[in-house]
C-alpha cells in the first residue's frame, strides 16, 4: 500500500504541476501526423490521396486532400475552408458515411491533424486565408416562409437533382459525379439528416457556399439572406420531425 | 541448498528470456476486427494500444457499438459483411508456484506449455440504432467452451444518451478493464476480485456479470455513469432477493494541450448481500434456497492521466479501494474482515505499433476476520511487466508479438504458513482477424 500511496502522490503531483502553460494556438503538423496515422490513414491514405487500404470498400470515397477541395466550408465557392470549417466537420462527422465524429479526441489533436492535412495541398501556402461567410440571425419560422421557400426550390431548379419531393431522386440524380469522377447522390431531405450538419445554420451555409468538388453550386448570387432562410425552412419542413430540426438551431 | 548457486544462474537466464518476451494464458483480449472492417478503420483508431480502448473506442462502446451517423445498422452494411472476429494468442506460457504440498514434502510446482490460450469468437454490433448486441464464445484449453458475454443493449431511450440498458452477461464498467487489458497472462487487477480470507463471496468485478446494466453518458463520454444489478452465486429465493449492485461514475477532461492530453477521475462501489445458509439435499446446499443474507462491499477511486500527445500517450492509471466482508460470510470468523488495495499501471506507446507497460498491485488486510491470524495473512503484491510490438495492423486484421512476466507474492498462505510466490511468463502472439 505504501507503493500505491507513493504512486498516488506522484500522480497528483504530475497533474497539479504539469506544465500546462499556454501552448501555441496553431496546430502542430508533427503531432498532427501521429493523429492522422492513428485515426485517418486507413481511409484517407498515407499521402492524403483518399486511397487508404479501406477506400475501395467505402461509398462515398474518402476525401482526397491534395487538391485542397473541401465540401463543407464557410468560405466562397472554390475557396479553401477555414480551420474552423474543417474542425466543424471533424467534430460532427459526416452523416451517412463512415466518417465518425472526432469530437472526443479534443481540440488540440484536431487542430494538429488539420495542420498536417494542410500540408497535403500547396494551396494552403499560396492562397490568402479565406474570409468566412457572415451568417445573419435566423428569422422566426412560419408557414409563409416555408411556402416562399418552396417557390425558391422550384425557381432554382433544385428538383432536377433533389427531386420534386426532396427525396434526392431528381431526373439527373443518377448521372451526378464529383470532380474525381465518382458517382454521388443528392441529399435526401426527407431523412432529416444532412452531411453538412442537421441545423438550419448548416443548411444556410451550404446554400451560400456550395459544395466544392460536386455539382452543388453556391446560390450566394441568386438568393438574398431572407430568401435563403425561407429555402432552409422549406428544406427542414421536408424532414419527418421538422419541429425537432428547428429546436436544434 | 547445494544446488542453489547453479539454479540461480539458470533462473536468471530464464528470467531474462521471459523479460524479453511475455505473457497471457487465460485472459481475454477484446479487440474486434469486425468493427474495423465495418468502418474501414485501423485498430489504432479505437485502441490506445490494442486491446485497451482509447477515448474514441470507449465512446463507440459506450454508444452500443455505434458511431451514430446512419451507418451502424447491419442493414446499411454490405451484404457480404458479417460481424464476426476470431481472437487467439498462440504462445508459450510458463507458471511456477512455490511451497506447494506433495506427498514427498514441499516443492515448487512448474509448468510450461505452448497453447492457444483463450481463443475467442466474437459477434456483435448494432442491430438497429436502438438495439445492439454482443456475444463471445471462448475456448480455453482443458475447459469446455463457454460464453462469458452475451447481451442485448437498448440505446438512447427517449432520445437521450443518458438512458441505455444492457441485459445479459456483461462486463461491469470497471475503472480499468481487466478483460480488455494489455496483460495477456499475468497476474493483476487483484482488488477487483479480492475478498477477506475465507469469505464465501466470489464476486470479481473483473469478470462478466449476469444482470442489467444502466448506462448514461454525455457527448464524448466526458461524464459517464454505470449501474449494474446482477444475480448472486447461490442465490436466495429469487435472483432479485439477493442482487449485487455495482456503480461507477467518472469525469474526463481533455485539455487543449499536448503535454497533458487527458485526465479522468472516478468513483466506484460494489454492494452485495449473499446467503449464508441453505436448505440441503443429502447435506449438499440446494441452489436458490439461500437465506440469512450478509453484506460484502467494496468502494474506491480511480485516476487516469494521459501525458504527451493523445496519439502516443503515456497513460498512468491508479485504482485504489477498500472492502469488507461480513463475519458470517467467513467460517470461524469472530469479526468482519476488511482490506484495502489497488493498482498502478503505466502504459507507454512511443509509436503506434509499440507498447511498454507495467503494473503494480497491492492488497493489504486491515482486519483479519479470524483474530488469531497474522494481520498480514494473505496480503498480496503483484508486479507485471510487458512489451508488445504490433507487427502488422490493417483495418481487417492485426497480429502482435508480446512478452510479459509477472510475479505475485502472497503472505502466509502456503503450507506451514510460508509465503507463496507465483511467477508467470508469456511469450507469443496476439492475433485477431
Amino acid at each position: 500500500m505504501r507503493q500505491l500511496g507513493s504512486a498516488a502522490i506522484l500522480l497528483l503531483l504530475a497533474v497539479t504541476v504539469a506544465p500546462l502553460r499556454a501552448e501555441t494556438r496553431s496546430g502542430d503538423p508533427q503531432h498532427g501526423k501521429l493523429v492522422y496515422q492513428r485515426y485517418c490513414v486507413s481511409c484517407h491514405g498515407r499521402n492524403g490521396d483518399g486511397s487508404g487500404d479501406a477506400a475501395d470498400q467505402l461509398s462515398p470515397r474518402p476525401r482526397d486532400f491534395r487538391q485542397g477541395t473541401f465540401k463543407w466550408r464557410s468560405t466562397a465557392s472554390g475557396s479553401l475552408p477555414t480551420v474552423e470549417d474543417i474542425d466543424r466537420t471533424l467534430q460532427k462527422g459526416v452523416y451517412g458515411t463512415v466518417m465518425p465524429s472526432w469530437f472526443v479526441i479534443g481540440p488540440r489533436a484536431r487542430r494538429d491533424v488539420i495542420a498536417y492535412i494542410q500540408l497535403f495541398s500547396s494551396r494552403w501556402g499560396k492562397e490568402p486565408p479565406p474570409a468566412p461567410l457572415m451568417i445573419p440571425a435566423e428569422p422566426p419560422r412560419s408557414a409563409d416562409a416555408v411556402k416562399r421557400g418552396a417557390a425558391q426550390y422550384e425557381n432554382l431548379g433544385c428538383a432536377s437533382c433533389h427531386g420534386e419531393t426532396g427525396r434526392g431522386d431528381g431526373a439527373s440524380a443518377k448521372d451526378l459525379k464529383d470532380d474525381w469522377g465518382n458517382s454521388i447522390s443528392p441529399t435526401d431531405f426527407t431523412t432529416g439528416h444532412y452531411k453538412s450538419g442537421d441545423t438550419a445554420t448548416d443548411l444556410y451555409r451550404v446554400l451560400m457556399t456550395g459544395l466544392n468538388g460536386t455539382p452543388m453550386p453556391s446560390f450566394a448570387d441568386n438568393l438574398k439572406p431572407e430568401e435563403t432562410w425561407d429555402l432552409v425552412d422549406y428544406l427542414l419542413s421536408l424532414a419527418p420531425k421538422p419541429e425537432r430540426r428547428a429546436s436544434a438551431r | 541448498m547445494d544446488m542453489l548457486p547453479k539454479l540461480t544462474g539458470r533462473r536468471l537466464i530464464v528470467g531474462a528470456l521471459f523479460l524479453i518476451g511475455f505473457l497471457l494464458a487465460t485472459g481475454r483480449a477484446e479487440a474486434v476486427p469486425a468493427f474495423a472492417r465495418k468502418y474501414g478503420m485501423v485498430c489504432t483508431g479505437c485502441h490506445e494500444a490494442w486491446p485497451v480502448l482509447n477515448n474514441v473506442g470507449r465512446e463507440f462502446r459506450d454508444s452500443g457499438y455505434r458511431f451514430g451517423l446512419g451507418r451502424d445498422n447491419l442493414i446499411t452494411t454490405h451484404t457480404s459483411y458479417f460481424p464476426l472476429s476470431l481472437i487467439a494468442k498462440p504462445h508459450y506460457g510458463y507458471t511456477k508456484r512455490t511451497h506447494q504440498n506433495t506427498d514427498q514434502g514441499l516443492t515448487d510446482l512448474k509448468s510450461g506449455d505452448v497453447t492457444w490460450g483463450a481463443a475467442s469468437l466474437f459477434m456483435g454490433g448494432a442491430l438497429t440504432d436502438r438495439a445492439s448486441f454482443a456475444a463471445y464464445l471462448v475456448d480455453v484449453p482443458n475447459l469446455s467452451p463457454f460464453i462469458p458475454e452475451l447481451w442485448v443493449r437498448f440505446n438512447n431511450l427517449m432520445d437521450t444518451s443518458w438512458l441505455n440498458f444492457k441485459l445479459g452477461d456483461h462486463e461491469p464498467d470497471t475503472p480499468h478493464s481487466a478483460i480488455r487489458s494489455w496483460s495477456l497472462f499475468g497476474t493483476g487487477f487483484l482488488i477487483y476480485g479480492y475478498h477477506a480470507p475465507g469469505s464465501a463471496s466470489l464476486i470479481n468485478l473483473g469478470f462478466e456479470k449476469r444482470g442489467i446494466e444502466y448506462f448514461g453518458h454525455d457527448r464524448g463520454g466526458r461524464n459517464r455513469v454505470a449501474l449494474s444489478v446482477f444475480s448472486q452465486q447461490g442465490g436466495a429465493e429469487s435472483a432479485f432477493d439477493s442482487p449485487g449492485a455495482y456503480l461507477h461514475a467518472s469525469h474526463e477532461w481533455v485539455p487543449d494541450s499536448n503535454r497533458v492530453s487527458a485526465v479522468q477521475v472516478g468513483v466506484f462501489g460494489l454492494y452485495s448481500r449473499l446467503p449464508t445458509s441453505f436448505k440441503t439435499l443429502s447435506g449438499v446446499p440446494v441452489s436458490g434456497t439461500g437465506s440469512d443474507l450478509r453484506a460484502s462491499s467494496k468502494y474506491g477511486v480511480e485516476g487516469h492521466l494521459w501525458l504527451g500527445p493523445l496519439a502516443t500517450p503515456l497513460h498512468i492509471v491508479l485504482v485504489a479501494a477498500r472492502g469488507a466482508d461480513d463475519r458470517d460470510l467467513i467460517p470461524g470468523a469472530s469479526r468482519a474482515g476488511t482490506f484495502s488495495g489497488g493498482f498502478v499501471e503505466i502504459g507507454y506507446s512511443p509509436t503506434l505499433s509499440t507498447l511498454g507497460f507495467a503494473r503494480v498491485d497491492a492488497i493489504r488486510n486491515r482486519q483479519q476476520a479470524d483474530a488469531s491470524k497474522e494481520k498480514t495473512f494473505d496480503d498480496q503484491d503483484a508486479y507485471t511487466l510487458g512489451i508488445r510490438h504490433t507487427v502488422e495492423y490493417t483495418y481487417r486484421a492485426e497480429y502482435a508479438l508480446q512478452a510479459e512476466y509477472s510475479i505475485q507474492k502472497i503472505k502466509g498462505t502456503a503450507v506451514g504458513g510460508l509465503d507463496e510466490r507465483i511467477d508467470r511468463g508469456f511469450l507469443g502472439f496476439d492475433v485477431a482477424f
